[in-house]
């Protein structure tokens, strides 16, 4: 069950026109956008730049959201996927390497080396399990999200979701 | 070891972490700077208020122009359904005079025509056409001279015009006088006219394409046509040469033989009058054969009215189609007469924003769709 609120359809309208609704839309995301970054790019500074690309996208295109019963956050992701997505096809980069960017992390050495074998073992997993156990343990997506986001059936990424888990125990 | 939700749970923690105040400040600063420079853009907000507005902008609009276009359409055909005043009649023209009057007797079915078949309107046309019973009598004669026909013709052609009554008509007429037809009889109003004419059959598809280009689909509707076989009026001419030739024959050996002289003259007066018999025959045997080597033509012009110019009499209202249109003209003209100009423009405002308001909807909707297939399906190959 994810912790985190969606803003209210009026708020949302709202931040079509007016700055300051705007600023709230953003701080209210902004974690979970930036997160969702730095998990695909593994880099501080990308995922910033690219969390404010984000938003001027969303800016942009607000008025284009229609509330279909999907909540927003699944859009916002969309969007900041498609620009991830985008960054790497442009500029050829590839996500930094995986123990590097764990020691970028400022935590107990015990954590960061179980990271790190966290970190080898989705990498060791196809793109799309990987991008499945993400979204859900580390953006905490609900699954009805990660199914909107990814284009899938809820029933299909349930399943999917509980394979990649599989697979990654056993890599672990 | 942990278990693996468990590390992801504080990795997830550790980076949330990383957002510091100071980089969550330097990128709202970002979208702050980001914000006025896309929303003070002339260019963007200028375009979002098109955007937003021309679909509205556009339907009304085109309301208002189909509203005062229908009413100022309604004020002339009201204006059109006076009496007729104009009236053609090729006998009182200069050029009947100039064509030739090869036969006299030509006569045409007394049809009144007004409407091509479109929708439900009347057309008496349909009703004339009853086809003959399939059956021909033995003794019948249908060849004549060396196994040849005779045949009667005659077609009636109908076509739809938007142009002016008048110079479609002398278009045809000119048609028919460079196809070295005659033209017999031309009478008809502002709205219809019917053009009457003798012409040979095989310029006859001249005349039918002249007739396509006119009409206003590009066809040319066949109201009527036959053709009747009338070889044995000749037949019956030339059994009568035959039978006077005989008589001629015979008298003529009785003249060589030994007979008195009033016999003799009275053998010369019967002589004289079969050939003078013979001779009319034969004369009448070529104006027969010339009258049927040519095609009767009746050509139906009517000038197109649309839905909005309230003749209702041109409804068929035995049709369910055609008793609606009958109403709901008749309606439409009562209030375009009863009410003044601005009064008939206000009613067809109502009218096409009941008709159109629905069909607007629903072209927003697909194209909504539309956009947002386009978005996924580019979202997708993106991906």
């Amino acid at each position: 069950m994810s912790s985190y609120t969606e803003l209210s359809a009026k708020e949302i309208q709202r931040a079509i026109h007016d700055e300051e609704a705007f600023v709230v839309l953003f701080r209210h995301y902004t974690d979970r956008v930036f997160r969702f970054l730095w998990m695909r790019t593994r880099n501080t500074e990308l995922a910033e730049d690219l969390t404010q690309e984000t938003f001027i996208i969303v800016m942009k295109k607000l008025h284009t959201f229609t509330y279909t019963g999907a909540p927003f956050s699944s859009w916002l992701l969309q969007v900041a996927l498609n620009v991830a997505r985008a960054h790497f096809r442009k500029k050829g980069n590839t996500p930094t390497h995986s123990l590097d960017s764990a020691l970028q992390l400022s935590a107990p050495n015990e954590l960061v080396a179980e990271w790190i074998d966290l970190y080898a073992a989705l990498d060791k997993l196809p793109e799309e399990e990987r991008e499945l156990l993400t979204l859900k343990y580390l953006d905490d997506v609900p699954v009805s999200e990660i199914a909107y986001i990814l284009n899938i059936s809820p029933n299909t990424c349930s399943v999917r979701i509980h394979r990649a888990l599989s697979h990654l125990h056993t890599s672990v | 070891m942990k278990p693996i939700e468990q590390r992801f749970e504080q990795l997830r923690t550790a980076l949330d972490a990383l957002n510091t105040d100071a980089r969550r400040t330097r990128m709202e600063q970002g979208i702050r700077s980001a914000w006025i420079h896309t929303h003070t853009s002339p260019m963007y907000t200028f375009r979002q208020r098109i955007m937003r507005t021309l679909p509205y902008a556009s339907l009304s609009v085109a309301i208002v122009c189909l509203a005062v276009f229908t009413a100022q359409q309604t004020k002339e055909s009201a204006i059109d359904a006076e009496p007729a005043t104009l009236s053609i009649h090729a006998d009182t023209s200069s050029e009947k005079l100039e064509q030739k009057q090869k036969v006299a007797d030509y006569s045409f079915s007394d049809t009144e025509l007004s409407q091509k078949t479109y929708g439900s309107r009347i057309n008496l046309l349909d009703d004339i056409s009853i086809a003959p019973p399939i059956s021909f009598r033995e003794d019948e004669t249908y060849t004549y001279g060396n196994n040849q026909q005779l045949f009667d013709e005659s077609v009636a052609l109908g076509i739809e015009t938007r142009e002016n009554i008048l110079s479609t008509t002398q278009h045809i007429r000119d048609a028919i006088t460079e196809a070295e037809g005659t033209l017999i009889r031309i009478y008809g109003s502002k709205h219809s006219a019917t053009l009457q004419a003798i012409l040979d059959p095989h310029r006859l598809s001249t005349i039918e394409q002249l007739l396509a280009e006119l009409d206003m689909g590009r066809t040319v509707t066949t109201h009527t046509y036959s053709i009747e076989n009338v070889s044995s009026e000749v037949a019956i001419i030339d059994e009568d040469i035959a039978s006077a030739q005989s008589r001629i024959d015979t008298y003529t050996a009785k003249l060589n033989g030994n007979i008195s002289d009033t016999e003799r003259k009275r053998i010369e007066t019967y002589i004289t009058s079969a050939q003078k018999q013979i001779e009319q025959y034969t004369q009448a045997r070529e104006d027969i054969i010339k009258a049927h080597s040519q095609i009767r033509l009746a050509v139906y012009i009517t000038h197109y009215q649309p839905f909005w110019a309230l003749n209702y009499q041109q409804y068929d209202r035995e049709t369910y189609t055609g008793a609606a249109l009958y109403e709901v003209t008749r309606a439409l003209r009562t209030v375009t007469y009863s009410t003044g100009p601005l009064l008939t423009i206000i009613v067809w405002i109502a009218v096409y924003t009941a008709m159109l308001t629905p069909f607007f909807i629903l072209v927003r909707f697909i194209a909504r769709k539309i956009i947002r297939y386009i978005r996924r399906k580019k979202d997708t190959l993106t991906q």
